[in-house]
């Protein structure tokens, strides 16, 4: 399935809060844990990272990958901690209104 | 798809930045699927087609992240900002951790830096800040000439003379002349009254220069003729005598010659003729019987004047000339001769003498920053090779080299900023002691001060420093990459390509340090020789003492004279004392009167183009008591009652020689020509550098003034006969002022004290350099001592003598030594044309100076390279084998 834009942003800052990690991880991350039902669209893979980096929620920094080559690594910031702190409120309320309505089982369920 | 490299350099950095960086991320990931599928099972090209379609469009995702980064320049500035923030405080770090480095570097560069900022802050005062004129431009001083006179040039005003130019010159808003010659006003104080430096003025002197006053106005032209008993003060004045009392226009200043009308104080800048000047009023108080300033012939004042808005200074200075030539025209036995004009733009009167020195120095002390520089990137760059490993590893971690050289480069600027801060504390130091000790060598000095515009020229100066020095050893960083490091970083034990950059530093430094030697040296020795030209006196155990007898208490000749035989009868009794004699003026500080001479018979000479000497009224022991020789001649005694005694320079002039002289005749101006009793021996004019001037001497019982200069001389210190002067003073009278007193050595020690005040100078920062040269060859040959350390202790168990490794090192330290001297002395050849016009006996090619320059700087380096090079063959060779 397809990512909606906004939703990729917080997936990512997601897969950023235990530590570290660079782009191609990042894919992996969100895949794995998704059980391959979410995939992320490569090609807006990188510009959401640099959105999110000139947005201040991540910082990134050049450094070496598991298998020795050269990597650019993306971090959270603490305003990167706060906004997915945020968001992630936010989407269970979404979601937890949604399942509401969807779970409506006649016209005039409450 | 990679960019091609002019096109990268060519995009700013940001972008360039981001577009390299997304092309490696991208790579990186379909690199990690690639090596993912693979490991799945797929073969190497299947994984890559996949890898790849499974990306999508390469291109639009890089350009797309690309856009996503080029937006948000602030946050990027914050974060760069932060960036460097935290490279400063590892700078820091650093440089505390490695104390001795710092330390060497923070006093080369403080010293570099002080002294630049020192300098710059005297030049900037004394030749670029504005002076107190306003549009000074048009302001300028102004000379008749005398074209094809004996000593054609500059001639000085007179009063109707000047008239006569203000009427006719009609590119001329105002014109004015002044005399600070006269003395001063005599004024009361506590104790003995006081004679302060007073400038005679006319109307249109304060027109002229156009400086307002700071309180109340300066003098009002038509008091000229009516009252002219008004008087502006100096700041300096205003402050000492009256408190800086705002209130004081309108007071009266109660001096001997009347009772003066306070108009105006001047602003604290106002300076003009000279730092003396205290007071200023009009002409017009001085009695003719002192000074006949309306005969036309009294041409003794100098004149300033202003060009009319709105006129063209060269087309004013034709009109002038037109002028000139039309007054002497009109009165052709007057002004026959004086058919021309000089005008000089006041700026260039004031400071012209003392530009070019000035400009010197401020190219010395560059050179010397420069060497400093030299020597802290040599530090730098010994230091960076050592750090190789530190780099190399951060290198292979990943960080940029761009990042790599930004630290380096923030190091240099956290260097370049401290050194410069310690630099201006010392240069506020060092400023201070330049002005104390040039006094009035440097016109305006007292306006030099380390104020906003000096401190901004510091700040300039420390971060360009910073960054020169700086620049080099980061530039080879980025350059050279990790790889480069890496493998200096091992230790190895040739000297390599750091070595070589290392050699031309010094190289440089010597050069320059050489240069700036031998314009020290040159200065010297010119120096020395002007010290050494003999006064035609003896100027030891002299002292001086002006004094203008007061024309309220005494008023004719017989008084004046009273006075002084009283005066030198109280001086010869002084215990100590040898003689005591006067003369109207002491020869260092001014040398009388001009007189116009022929020979009797000669053809009559026009206006302006006759002969001149110097007269002087003196007392007949004055010769004696001078130490002044007699040629030859008759004692006073025995020569006639109207006779003169005239030097051998106008003997020659004259005559031909002294022995025709005497017993000759000339025509000075008195109804019949006058004999000549006796020549002596010349006497130098305030500046030794020019001949002694033609002099006539006159009895001064023929023609006495109110002016005296008493010559003591005593067998002991003369400044011990300072008090007993003033005394002796008092006891005959107590209302007399003293102008002023001092040794006749001070005064002719100040008549070097230009030529001194910058050699000094220059040879404190050719020495300066020389010491920064000598402490650089050690750092470079200790440095490369230890890292072949190794290969010594090879070369010394393979059996290699002591002595012969020593000559290796030696030898190794002088390769870039040697060419550096010689390319030195070849500039320093090419250079001193530009010191020639300061040289006085001294050719500018001078062999002793560069021989002896160049022999100095040689052994330097040899002493500088030899204890590291007897620290090397001390080494102990299994020590050696083993250290890496």
């Amino acid at each position: 399935m397809e990512i909606l834009q906004g939703t990729l942003d917080v997936l990512i800052l997601k897969a950023l809060q235990w530590g570290p990690r660079h782009g191609y991880a990042v894919t992996r991350w969100i895949k794995d844990t998704t059980r391959e039902v979410l995939a992320v669209e490569e090609g807006a893979l990188y510009p959401a990272l640099h959105r999110l980096e000139r947005r201040g929620l991540v910082e990134s920094e050049w450094g070496v990958s598991e298998n020795n080559r050269r990597a650019k690594f993306y971090q959270l910031t603490r305003g990167g901690r706060k906004a997915l702190e945020a968001e992630t409120a936010n989407w269970a309320e979404y979601a937890g209104a949604v399942q509401r309505v969807l779970g409506a089982t006649g016209p005039g369920d409450r | 798809m990679d960019l091609p490299r002019g096109f990268r350099r060519a995009t700013p950095p940001h972008l360039r930045d981001g577009g390299d960086a997304v092309d490696d991320e991208i790579r990186f990931h379909i690199e990690s699927r690639v090596g993912e599928l693979v490991r799945g099972g797929m073969s190497e090209e299947e994984a890559r087609l996949r890898a790849l379609a499974e990306f999508g469009d390469r291109e639009r995702a890089a350009r797309a992240a690309r856009r996503e980064s080029r937006g948000g320049v602030v946050m990027r500035t914050g974060r760069w900002m932060a960036e460097g923030a935290k490279d400063v405080a590892l700078a820091v770090r650093q440089l505390r951790r490695n104390p001795g480095f710092a330390v060497a570097a923070l006093v080369t560069l403080a010293l570099g830096i002080g002294g630049t900022t020192a300098v710059f802050s005297v030049v900037d005062a004394v030749l670029f800040r504005a002076l107190p004129f306003p549009d000074e431009g048009r302001v300028a001083r102004i000379w008749p000439l005398a074209e094809g006179g004996a000593d054609g040039g500059r001639r000085a005003w007179s009063v109707p003379d000047m008239e006569d130019w203000r009427s006719r010159a009609g590119s001329l808003s105002a014109i004015g002349l002044y005399t600070s010659s006269l003395g001063g006003l005599v004024v009361p104080g506590e104790g003995t009254p006081e004679e302060v430096p007073t400038v005679f003025v006319t109307k249109g002197f304060f027109e002229a220069l156009g400086t307002p006053a700071r309180i109340g106005r300066t003098l009002p032209a038509e008091a000229e003729e009516g009252d002219a008993r008004v008087v502006v003060l100096s700041d300096r004045y205003w402050r000492r005598r009256f408190g800086a009392d705002p209130t004081v226009v309108g007071r009266t200043l109660d001096a001997e010659e009347g009772a003066f009308r306070i108009v105006g104080v001047m602003p604290a800048g106002f300076a003009f003729p000279d730092a003396e000047a205290d007071l200023w009023t009009f002409l017009a108080n001085v009695p003719q019987e002192s000074v006949p300033w309306r005969i036309r012939q009294v041409r003794v004042f100098d004149g300033v004047a202003r060009i009319a808005s709105g006129v063209d200074p060269s087309a004013a200075e034709a009109e002038l000339a037109a002028v000139a030539r039309s007054v002497a025209a009109d009165l052709p036995e007057t002004n026959g001769g004086l058919t021309a004009v000089e005008v000089l733009p006041i700026r260039e009167a004031l400071v012209g003498d003392v530009r070019l020195p000035l400009l010197l120095v401020a190219g010395a002390v560059g050179l010397t920053l420069l060497i400093a520089c030299v020597n802290v990137a040599n530090l730098l760059l010994a230091r960076g090779t050592a750090r190789g490993r530190e780099f190399a590893l951060r290198a292979a971690l990943g960080a940029r080299r761009g990042r790599l050289a930004r630290q380096l480069l923030a190091e240099s600027l956290a260097l370049g900023v401290a050194g410069g801060a310690l630099g201006v504390a010392l240069s506020v130091a060092m400023v201070r002691f330049l002005v104390a000790r040039s006094g009035e060598l440097i016109p305006r000095a007292s306006g030099v001060a380390v104020d906003g515009r000096v401190l901004a020229f510091a700040a300039l100066a420390s971060v360009l420093t910073g960054l020169v020095f700086g620049l080099l050893p980061a530039a080879r960083l980025a350059r050279g990459g990790a790889a480069g490091l890496h493998t200096s970083a091992r230790g190895s034990v040739s000297a390599g390509e750091s070595g070589g950059l290392r050699d031309v530093l010094v190289f440089a430094e010597v050069a320059m340090a050489v240069v700036l030697l031998v314009g020290g040296g040159l200065l010297m020795r010119s120096l020395a020789e002007l010290r050494s030209v003999d006064p035609g006196f003896d100027p030891d155990g002299l002292l001086v003492a002006d004094i203008v007898v007061s024309d309220t208490r005494y008023s004719s000749s017989a008084d004046y004279l009273a006075f002084r035989d009283r005066l030198l009868e109280r001086l010869e009794a002084l215990p100590g004392v040898v003689g005591a004699s006067t003369a109207k003026q002491f020869p260092t500080r001014g040398m009388g009167e001009v007189w116009t001479w022929s020979r009797p018979g000669d053809p009559p000479a026009s206006a302006g183009e006759e002969r001149r000497a110097h007269g002087l009224h003196v007392h007949r022991d004055f010769f004696d008591v001078m130490g002044i020789p007699l040629v030859r001649g008759v004692p006073p005694g025995e020569a006639p009652e109207l006779s003169l005694v005239i030097n051998q320079r106008l003997a020659r002039d004259a005559f031909g020689s002294a022995e025709a002289a005497v017993g000759a005749a000339l025509e000075v101006g008195a109804p019949d020509p006058v004999p000549i009793r006796a020549v002596v021996g010349d006497v130098l004019h305030a500046d030794p550098a020019s001949p002694p001037p033609p002099m006539i001497y006159i009895d001064d019982r023929l023609n006495t003034r109110r002016v005296f200069a008493f010559v003591v001389r005593t067998e002991g210190d003369p400044l011990a006969l300072v008090e007993p002067f003033r005394g002796a003073l008092a006891e005959i009278d107590p209302q007399q002022a003293v102008r002023s007193i001092y040794t006749a050595r001070s005064a002719y020690a100040d008549a070097v004290a230009q030529p001194r005040f910058f050699a000094l100078l220059m040879s404190l920062f050719a020495v300066g350099a020389m010491a920064l040269a000598a402490v650089g060859i050690y750092g470079v040959i200790a440095y490369s001592v230890r890292r072949r350390t190794r290969e010594i202790g090879v070369r010394i168990a393979l059996g290699a003598d002591a002595g012969r490794v020593r000559g290796m090192v030696v030898r190794e330290a002088l390769r870039p030594v040697l060419p550096g001297v010689v390319l030195g002395l070849g500039g320093a050849a090419a250079l001193s044309s530009l010191l020639s016009s300061l040289l006085f006996e001294v050719t500018r090619l001078d062999p002793l100076t560069y021989g002896g320059v160049g022999a100095a700087v040689l052994a330097v380096a040899i002493l500088a390279a030899w204890a590291p090079a007897r620290e090397a063959t001390r080494v102990d060779p299994q020590v050696a084998l083993r250290a890496e």
